[in-house]
Parts: C-alpha cells; structure tokens; sequence
C-alpha cells in the first residue's frame, strides 16, 4: 500500500515535470516558429515575440526578486524606513531587462537563420537544461532556502546543460554546416552586403538591427574562411558559434520558471 | 489575483494563437505546389520566384561538376593540338643532332650545362604558346559551360513554376555574383605558369641530361677512333707534301689532319644514326609523352581548382585538406 504511494506520488510528479517542459517549449518555440515563418512576409512578425520577451523577464524577474527579498529581510531592520524603498524590484527588474535585452535579440536571430539541425539541437538542449535545473533546484533546497536555491539552481543547470550541449555544436559549426566557398573569395564589405541582401529590403529598424547581427556573424566567418587552413581558427569559429546554446539555455529556463508559477493557473 | 489571472489566460489564449498561426502557415507553404490548391486559389499576385539557398547551391555545384566534366573531356584534344608541332619537330632535332654540326653544337652546350635551354628552343619552341592558349581556352569554356549549366537550370526551375513567372531579385543577385566569382576564381591560366610551364623546363633539362651522357659517352668512343686515324694522316699528308718543303709539309699534315678529323666525325655520326636514329626518336618521343602526361596532370588539378572553387567546405575538410 506504502509502495503504490510511493509510486502514484513519482509518476504525479514525472507528469508535472513534464507538464511544465511541454508548456516551457511552447512558449519558447511557437513564437520563434511564428517569427521564422511570418518575417520573410512582414515586420509585424517580431509581435510573436512578445509573450516570449515577457516570459523571459517574469522568468527572470521573480526568481532574483524572491533572493534580493531574502537578502534585505536579513540586512534590513524590521522597523526601519528604508524598507519602503529597498524593496528589491529595481535590482530585480534591472536583471530581468538584462536577460532579455540579451537572450530574445540571440534568440530571435538563431530561429532566423539557424539550420533545422541547429534548431533541433538546440531544442534537445532546452530539454536537458530545464531537467537539469529543476534537478538542481531540487538537490540545492535540501541544503538552502528556496530564494537561493531557485536562483543556483537555474544557473547550476541552465550551465551544466549549455555545458553539455556545447559539444555537439561546436562538432556540427566544425564537421557538418557547409561555408559556401565563395566567401574565400571575396572581400569582406562584400561578403557582409551579399548575405544582408538575403534579408528582407524594407528598410525598417528591424532590418537595421538584423543588418547588424548578419554584418557580425559574416565577419566572424569570412575572417574564419580566410584562415580555414588552420584547424583552431575553425574550431574557435565553431566555439563562438555554439555560445548560443548558453543564451538559449539560461532563457529557457527562465521561460520553465515562468510556467511553472504560472502554468498551472 | 484577477489581473494575474487574467493576464496568464490572454498569454496561453495568445501562444495558442500563435501555434494555430503556425500551423496554418506551415500548411500552405507545404500545399502552395499542390495541383488541388493551385487549382482552387487564384494565382499569386507577384510572379517573381526567390529560387531557395540550398537549392541554388546544389545548382551552382552541379554547373560546377558540369564545367569540369566537359572541359576534361577537351583536355586530349586541346593538348594534342598543343604538342603536334613539338611531334612534328621530332625528325628535324634528329636530323640536327645526326649532324656534325649538331654534334658540336650538343657537345659544346652539354660542356658549358646549356644543353636544357637549347633543347627547349629547338624541340620546344611553340610549347609554352600553346599551353597559354590551351589555359585561356580551357578558362574560357569553364566560365562558358558554368554559366550556361545554371541558366538552363534555373530556367527549367522557372518553367516549372508557372508560364509568365519571372525570376526573383535575391536569386537574379546569387546567379550574377556565383558567374562573375567563377570568372575569377582560381584561373587555369594562372596555375599553367605555376606548374606546366616548369614541368616543360624541366622535361628538357631531364631530356638534355640524358642526351649529354649519350653524347659524352660517344665523343668519348670516337675519340680513340680518331686519334689513330688523324696521326696516320697528319703524318701521310706531311710526307706527301715534304717536296715543298717544311711548311708545305706541316700544312699538309694538319690539312690532312682536319680532313679525317671531320669525315670520321661525319662516318661515325652516318653510321650512328643508320643504327641508332629510329631508337633517339623513339626516346624523345617517350620523353615527350611523360612530359605531356605531366602537364596534363597539372591541367587536371588546375580545373579540379576551380570545380572546387564551386563548392561548400566544412572548416573540418578545409584543415583535413592542408
């Protein structure tokens, strides 16, 4: 009778784990999917990533918000003043904007222009980095309170998971995405505007900010294409091109962390 | 409470709008070439068609390999045409170097280590031309069959997808810059000089190295021939003419003297090449061969360049190929 509670109590919380993964992936793929599919056609597209943007920064904002409490219920006195106006939000805040100043922009730009096998990649590491946080969260609140616990324990698994997801990437930017070799030959002022013609010319600020990333990631590759001889140059190409998996991880946890507290209601 | 709540169903009300978008989306692109749609839609209001990357970078391979396959396929015959007076100058050099004159001049150039450039402008001398001509022509035809290859298929691509559809700006752009990038890329006129031209160079520097071993060995054998027969002489001549007196007698000798000198010469070369002629044009031949196949196996890399200049590289094969 014990043991089938046992049982019914893990498959309840196998089944809430992956709830929470199936709404996480969600709300990090359809507006990324919606993005990828909609821009080609037309700028409202980047509307799709506003709830992603949204989920990011609650996802970022309470976890820092629920430690920077934690830290000033213990510096500050009860009866004192400042209370009422270190209440941690703005610290808070200031994270969470960070967060998603930088991960929607490298999220938005990898769904773009990132190949089916990047994409997949980069969802398995979603998976393996939500699992892994909550895991850690987990093990991390047998020692420590939950604000703390919460916080490490995303970035214990969000950075684990980028860890281990950094290795096929590297291997497939190295072994297995082709560089058209046409780039060898050409100059870079060249290189940049043949790969920004590719986008769509409605020249909006959208198309000067996608100008902008598609003028970097040309440059890294054409210096890399010149150098291609030299095995670290593609290697260190290939390794700045998998730091993606990091933003993608860290935010896709902050995206776990908002359904999780919000998900279920 | 309520404005979270509220807040949290317009968010999932908005993500499954978003998911229904997508699947809609997705499902046209997939069903746009179906004949039923095709035929239930009206036709698209722009009759442009962007041709897309993948696609079009198999295209530009496949123009590529065709450019490469037929200029190879040319190869034997352009070179043919190159090396037929370097043939046809084969009986001539024979008739050169069955001569005393020739023998001299071979001699004498094999002693001061000039006999490469002598052979070369002798047996050689429209080669280099030609292999520029053969370069220029095979660059020509490169550029001519690329070019050609990726219209014809791009058209093919454009018929298919509807009678007055024309093509898109972004493929018109890739088209333009693969031709003039191929025009450019890695010439075969430019590896000629780095590789065919000194493998003829060196084809005659190997080929006088051989003969001048030849032509030592006979100066050598001849010279114990003519040492007997020219003192034999030189002292009958001076005693033929040793009535006139002593300088009578020593210019009769060395008369004497060079006469058999050089009709020995002459004898020893008549009979050299009654026995030996057919056997040196036989040998120059070969070493004409070899040199050809060389050149050919330059030729050969030089286009594999600029098929390769066609292609995608991963960074893995471009440090594998170094």
């Amino acid at each position: 009778m014990h043991a089938q509670g046992v049982r019914r109590l893990y498959a309840g919380r196998m089944t809430r784990m992956a709830l929470w993964l199936v709404r996480a992936l969600l709300v990090m793929a359809v507006p990324l999917a919606l993005w990828r599919l909609a821009y080609p056609l037309t700028d409202w597209a980047a509307l799709a990533l506003i709830p992603l943007g949204a989920a990011i920064w609650l996802g970022f904002y309470r976890p820092l918000l629920g430690r920077r409490r934690a830290e000033l219920a213990v510096a500050i006195r009860p009866e004192s003043r400042l209370g009422f106006w270190l209440t941690g939000r703005l610290g808070a805040a200031l994270g969470a904007t960070a967060g998603v100043v930088i991960g929607l922009p490298v999220l938005a730009w990898a769904g773009l222009r990132s190949q089916g096998l990047v994409l997949g990649l980069l969802l398995a590491l979603c998976v393996l980095s939500g699992l892994l946080a909550i895991m850690a969260e987990r093990g991390l609140g047998r020692s420590l309170t939950a604000p703390y616990a919460r916080v490490m324990g995303q970035r214990i698994g969000s950075g684990a998971a980028a860890m281990i997801g950094l290795i096929p990437l590297v291997w497939l930017n190295w072994a297995v995405i082709p560089v058209p070799h046409g780039i060898t030959g050409m100059g870079l002022p060249e290189a940049v505007s043949a790969v920004i013609a590719q986008l769509p010319a409605r020249g909006t600020w959208l198309d000067e900010a996608l100008g902008g990333f598609a003028a970097l990631d040309t440059a890294k590759l054409w210096l890399a294409a010149q150098y291609r001889g030299a095995a670290w140059v593609g290697l260190v190409f290939s390794l700045d091109a998998a730091l993606v998996a990091f933003v993608t991880a860290r935010s896709f946890v902050a995206v776990l962390d908002f359904t999780r507290q919000d998900g279920a209601t | 409470m309520k404005r979270g709540g509220l807040f949290i169903r317009s968010f999932w009300v908005a993500i499954l709008l978003m998911a229904a978008l997508v699947i809609g989306l997705s499902v046209m692109a997939m069903m746009r070439d179906h004949p039923i749609v095709a035929r239930i839609l009206p036709p698209p209001a722009p009759v442009t068609h962007e041709i897309p990357e993948t696609r079009l970078g198999q295209m530009i391979h496949d123009a590529g390999e065709a450019a490469y396959a037929a200029q190879t396929s040319r190869l034997d015959g352009l070179l043919e045409a190159a090396f037929a007076p370097v043939y046809a100058g084969i009986p001539a050099y024979a008739d050169f170097h069955y001569s005393v004159l020739g023998e001299y001049s071979e001699l004498g150039a094999a002693a001061l280590g000039q006999m490469g450039e002598g052979m070369e402008t002798r047996l050689f001398p429209q080669l280099g031309a030609g292999l520029e001509r053969v370069a220029a022509d095979l660059d020509q035809g490169f550029v001519a069959t690329f070019r050609d290859h990726l219209e014809g298929q791009i058209s093919d691509e454009l018929a298919a997808s509807g009678a007055k559809v024309t093509l898109g700006e972004m493929t018109q752009h890739i088209q333009q810059d693969a031709v003039s990038r191929i025009a450019v890329t890695a010439p075969v006129a430019v590896a000629i000089t780095l590789t065919a031209q000194p493998a003829v160079k060196a084809a005659a520097a190997l080929m006088a190295k051989k003969m001048a071993t030849k032509i030592a060995g006979k100066a050598a054998a001849k010279g114990a021939v003519k040492a007997t027969g020219v003192g034999g002489g030189a002292a009958s001549g001076a005693a033929i003419c040793s009535p006139g007196g002593p300088i009578a007698s020593v210019l009769c000798g060395a008369g004497a003297a060079a006469v058999i000198w050089f009709g020995t010469d002459a004898a020893i070369v008549n009979i050299d090449e009654y026995f030996n002629r057919d056997e040196f044009e036989a040998d120059l031949r070969m070493m004409i061969d070899e040199n050809r196949a060389e050149v050919k196996q330059g030729l050969l890399a030089a286009l594999n360049a600029r098929r390769e200049a066609t292609e995608d590289f991963t960074f893995r094969e471009a440090a594998g190929a170094d």
